[in-house]
């Protein structure tokens, strides 16, 4: 399993350095590749750049958030690579209506935070199948 | 020697009672033999002799007379020199009407004082028969006194009755001589008399006259000084009586005052309530538009928690499970809980209704402010400089003082987020000037428009609809510093945006 999971690479979006630390470790030790981008317009460079298997997305990040990220992925005009790669949106923003908004943008999977590992790691296996 | 019959015998009775004398003597004596024109100058100048013994005598009695008489007069001028105005023990017209009878060796004296019209006089002093009689008003008509007034001096030695006769009192007295001066004020008009009347015809009429010129002039002074004592003792009390009715309406007033101003007072409080409870609530609107970002704010850290938490128990059965790891895990898990309990505190800090004025660093409650807007300056990223060159300190209430940066900042923000410029920025700058601390808060988000900018600090307008913006803001947010802790708040359009300016007026308050 854990040579699969060597093969699937994440991208991690997110401005907290801690957690950065945090979550990489985590989902190192869970076998995975994983990339990091500080915010939204980093997050688009490195897809337009690089194959990715599945966005861990922050929602509320400088320079771009996580929504308007999604939505130029999903724009099919956009410089990414893969515009239907899965976006799994990490955020604290719990209303229903950020919930919406998260879906109108192209999100496939919400988590809030604070969220338990094994739901994390659910997600990313539903959204990779490994 | 004079032998107009001045003094005593004329010179033919003289010679008679000297031959008599002589005759008498001769008698006794041997008849001399001498010559008859011998004896007949021997004769001669033994009357001679008698004549002038006789004279002598005379002369002797006369002398003790005049000197008793000008005992007297010396006794009363004397008296008048050194009695002094001041003479507390017999009032002075008493004195004096006593002494002048004396004096004078008359029955009856009385000192008056001439009354408005000039027409009547009132007695300050009667002496009579060697007793006071009460004083008395009378008419001047047909009296000697009213002969008087206007003369200096006016003298009948004789028979006055007749001269009189419709005057009871003289009558009465059985009076013979009267003597009146008239006492002159200081301007030249007659204000009172003096009369002095006696049962026997007046033998010394010039010695008498000069004598009562004398006394007019001390009387009249006595009676001006009386008069202007009496004046300032009319003055005196009435200004003591003045003195004491403004006394007691000042106190009544004052009274007054002091009820008016305990109302007022009670008012004040009232109002201050009102101001507490109203300011509570503005409080908590901007709160309640804070509660949406507390929830994110902890939602942050609460998520830091979980991973760190879960990532021990994840670890545990990997190699990289160390002591080491652990005490970082804890570490970073402890100082995460720390700051979610300061920044606890701080709400709750915040929500402390300010109770009394106290002294606090301008730049804390700005620090403050800023640590319960964590989180709302991230997105989008707004930069917040501070520039702070002083460290003022003001006497005031502190989270009121806090409320109005709150105010301001979230302001600053919604004007960012629904502009949003480029490089978004928020600069806080603190300082004394002049001794006094003043505060700006600019951000470079376009600036107010000016169809609004004389309306944002009246209540209930808002531009944020009713969901986001209560209206009460900015100002709860003037009435708070300018009312609460007289100071000013204000606001202008400087560098591409909004500035409000914070500045505490009172001196006093600025330094402890």
């Amino acid at each position: 399993m854990n040579n699969i999971r060597k093969q699937i690479c994440i991208l991690m979006v997110e401005d907290d350095p801690a957690n950065q630390f945090g979550t990489t470790s985590i989902l190192t030790h869970w076998g995975y590749q994983v990339a990091v981008a500080n915010n939204g317009r980093e997050a688009l460079d490195f897809l337009a750049g690089n194959a990715c298997d599945l966005v861990l997305m922050d929602c509320a990040m400088p320079v771009m958030g996580g929504y308007e990220a999604t939505a130029i992925i999903r724009d099919q005009s956009s410089k990414v690579r893969n515009h239907a790669v899965p976006v799994i949106a990490l955020t604290a923003h719990a209303s229903p209506e950020e919930r919406a908004q998260g879906h109108a943008a192209g999100m496939n999977e919400y988590l809030i935070k604070p969220y338990l590992l094994k739901d994390l790691l659910a997600a990313i296996e539903k959204w990779t199948g490994h | 020697m004079s032998s107009d019959g001045k003094y005593g015998s004329t010179t033919d009775e003289l010679r008679i009672k000297a031959e008599t004398k002589v005759a008498m003597q001769a008698d006794n004596n041997s008849a001399s033999s001498s010559a008859p024109d011998a004896k007949r100058l021997l004769y001669e100048l033994q009357v001679h002799q008698a004549e002038l013994e006789m004279q002598n005598e005379e002369l002797q009695h006369i002398k003790a007379e005049l000197l008793t008489e000008n005992a007297l007069s010396n006794e009363l001028v004397t008296w008048l020199a050194q009695t002094s105005s001041r003479t507390t023990d017999e009032p002075f017209f008493n004195q004096l009407a006593c002494h002048l009878a004396e004096s004078l060796n008359m029955d009856f004296v009385c000192i008056d004082r001439l009354d408005g019209d000039g027409l009547t006089a009132t007695t300050v002093a009667v002496w009579c028969d060697g007793h006071f009689e009460d004083n008395v008003s009378y008419a001047l008509k047909d009296t000697p006194c009213g002969d008087v007034v206007g003369k200096t001096v006016c003298c009948f030695p004789a028979m006055v009755c007749r001269l009189f006769p419709s005057d009871q009192v003289l009558k009465d007295l059985q009076a013979e001589s009267y003597i009146g001066v008239t006492l002159w004020g200081h301007s030249g008009k007659p204000i009172g008399l003096i009369a002095v009347i006696s049962r026997r015809p007046l033998v010394n009429r010039s010695a008498a006259e000069s004598l009562m010129k004398l006394v007019a002039v001390r009387a009249a002074g006595e009676i001006e000084r009386l008069d202007a004592e009496e004046q300032l003792q009319r003055a005196h009390n009435e200004l003591e009586l003045r003195v004491r009715e403004r006394t007691e309406e000042l106190t009544t007033a004052l009274r007054t005052l002091q009820a008016e101003s305990a109302i007022r007072l009670q008012a004040v409080e009232a109002l201050r309530e009102k101001e507490q409870m109203l300011i509570h609530q503005s409080r908590q609107a901007a709160m309640g538009e804070m509660v949406g970002n507390i929830a994110h704010q902890w939602r942050q850290p609460l998520n830091k928690l979980g991973l760190l938490t879960q990532r021990v128990a994840l670890f545990y059965d990997s190699p990289s499970f160390t002591k080491e790891f652990l005490d970082t895990s804890v570490a970073n898990a402890m100082e995460i809980i720390q700051h979610m309990s300061k920044t606890i505190d701080d709400f709750r800090e915040y929500y402390r209704p300010d109770k009394e004025k106290e002294p606090f660093s301008v730049r804390e409650a700005i620090m403050n402010s800023l640590s319960l807007l964590e989180g709302n300056f991230q997105n989008p990223t707004i930069r917040v400089i501070i520039n702070d060159t002083d460290d003022p300190v003001i006497n005031g209430y502190k989270n009121e003082f806090t409320q109005v940066i709150l105010n301001i900042l979230i302001n600053a923000r919604d004007a960012i987020v629904a502009r949003t410029p480029d490089d978004a920025q928020i600069i806080i700058t603190l300082c004394n000037e002049n001794g006094c601390p003043a505060v700006t808060v600019a951000d470079n988000a376009g600036g107010i428009p000016d169809e609004i900018i004389t309306k944002i600090f009246d209540p209930y307008f808002t531009t944020k609809g009713p969901q986001a913006g209560t209206g009460l803001g900015l100002f709860m947010s003037k009435a708070i510093i300018e009312k609460n802790m007289g100071g000013t708040l204000s606001v202008r359009n400087a560098n591409g945006g909004a500035e409000f300016r914070i500045e505490m007026l009172i001196r006093e308050l600025c330094h402890e």
